[in-house]
């Protein structure tokens, strides 16, 4: 007896809607990197937006999506958003001089930031007047959402050698070792671990390309993790985590996060082309006291 | 000819479905497509005069929210940022495990989507890396990974709301 839903043909019906879905699956990823590419390939250039348009139109009739807001109320809201600005135009078609919304904006802005622009200036000058430094060699990483001010990028930590063929791995001694093994002169290597904690193993890998440095340490059952990880070499923008329950650590001029789940403790923090993690169960003196050892001597 | 505001509402109304779909299309995220969307329209007001007059409106207003929506993809690209999200409600413990944090991502997500996370934060991968690993461009590896992202940030809060 032929199989109902098998069509000699076409196999089964089942097989065929998969096939078909499969089909438009593959059509709306083309599509979408077909968008990527127009908006992203030329950052500098003009977007065709006759291109574009039409572009749209074909995912709509591809992949639809759900229907937008309702326009009509979205309008009221912007309304009530920007009665100033209506006021504006109005006033301005009957002929009544009024102060531009926009240079009001700006204002706005400028005034926005100059508390921050204040904390930079304040923390440069603490940072100077704590550490002694001559202006120019000073590397203070801060993070902010307006800019960074980067020095001699002598402190930074840069994988200089790589002794691993990608999918390689090996083992050292010592964390220092391993370190030292990539070239890495910046200070990233605690010199002071808890002492109920024994070093059982270090293992460096390169990993499609990347290198990642661990190291674990052991007390009864409790473990202590290490990490460091290649992030690449373009990019020493700081790193940002904006969680209400981090804490952030100031130590060597970088910016460490600081974060407790479940009675474990994590530290994060970027320096040059690593990003760095310290977790394990310890006190938050515990790890403060390893991020400290890490610049001592520095 | 109408007034000014019956003039900026007409083209409220006849725009708004589609430069939002526009701006979902690049950030898919319905709010800060709507944000988007609204201040495409504020910088028309603020524009009006010149505005107005010219022949090509919608390709004026297409434009505008592209760029817009572009600035919102790049800034958060731009920015290395390390999510806490992903470092603890992914991977259990250790997000430098590799085999964790595949094991612990949402099942929900597409094996493309998990690719395109596991390539990013889990080995660091930037776009370049990725395209040539996946065989697309910079430019598609940026988009497909702001997708699985937003997917992904759905995805937990849905489990947790």
């Amino acid at each position: 007896m032929p199989d109902a839903g098998m069509d000699p043909v076409l196999g089964r019906a089942g097989d065929d809607s998969t096939q078909i879905q499969s089909h438009l699956n593959d059509t709306r990823e083309q599509l979408l990197d077909e968008l990527a590419d127009l908006l992203f390939q030329d950052p500098d250039g003009d977007v065709d937006t006759d291109q574009l348009d039409a572009l749209l139109e074909k995912l709509d009739e591809a992949d639809p999506l759900p229907e937008p807001p309702d326009p009509q109320e979205s309008l009221e809201q912007f309304h009530r958003r920007h009665a100033d600005l209506f006021a504006a135009m109005e006033a301005e078609s009957a002929g009544t001089p009024v102060s531009s919304p926009e240079k009001k904006r700006s204002k706005r802005k400028f005034l926005k930031f100059l508390p921050i622009a204040a904390v930079v200036v304040v923390l440069f000058g603490a940072v100077t007047a704590h550490a002694d430094w001559g202006i120019w060699n000073i590397v203070v990483r801060i993070t902010s959402e307006i800019f960074q001010i980067g020095g001699s990028s002598a402190d930074y930590a840069i994988i200089r050698t790589n002794p691993l063929e990608e999918g390689e791995q090996a083992s050292y001694d010592t964390l220092q070792e391993a370190v030292d093994a990539f070239g890495i002169d910046a200070p990233i290597v605690p010199h002071e671990i808890p002492e109920q904690f024994e070093l059982t193993e270090v293992v460096a890998a390169n990993e499609y390309g990347k290198i990642l440095i661990r190291a674990d340490y052991v007390s009864n059952d409790e473990v202590l993790q290490i990490r460091y990880k290649e992030v690449g070499n373009e990019d020493f923008s700081s790193l940002e985590i904006d969680d209400p329950d981090v804490k952030t650590y100031f130590e060597g001029g970088i910016k460490h996060y600081l974060l407790s789940d479940l009675g474990r403790q994590k530290a994060f923090w970027k320096n040059g082309e690593l990003e760095c993690r310290i977790s394990g169960m310890v006190s938050e003196k515990e790890i403060k006291m390893i991020i400290n050892s890490i610049y001592e001597g520095e | 000819m109408d007034s000014g505001q019956d003039w900026f509402d007409k083209i409220y109304l006849k725009y708004y479905p589609k430069m939002f779909n526009a701006a979902m299309r690049i950030v898919w995220d319905r709010q800060l497509a709507e944000d988007i969307v609204q201040s495409t329209f504020e910088t028309l007001l603020l524009n009006y005069d010149k505005v107005r007059n010219y022949e090509n409106i919608w390709g004026w207003l297409l434009k505008t929210v592209t760029n817009k929506s572009k600035n919102e993809i790049n800034r958060a690209c731009n920015r290395r940022e390390v999510s806490i999200e992903t470092m603890y409600k992914l991977a259990a413990d250790d997000p430098y495990e590799h085999d964790n944090f595949l094991e612990a991502l949402p099942r929900e997500l597409s094996e493309e989507e998990k690719r395109m996370l596991y390539l990013h934060y889990a080995v660091g991968f930037k776009h370049t890396e990725i395209a040539k690993e996946l065989g697309c461009t910079a430019s598609a590896s940026k988009m497909r990974l702001h997708r699985a992202k937003v997917h992904y940030q759905e995805l937990i809060e849905n489990s947790s709301g």
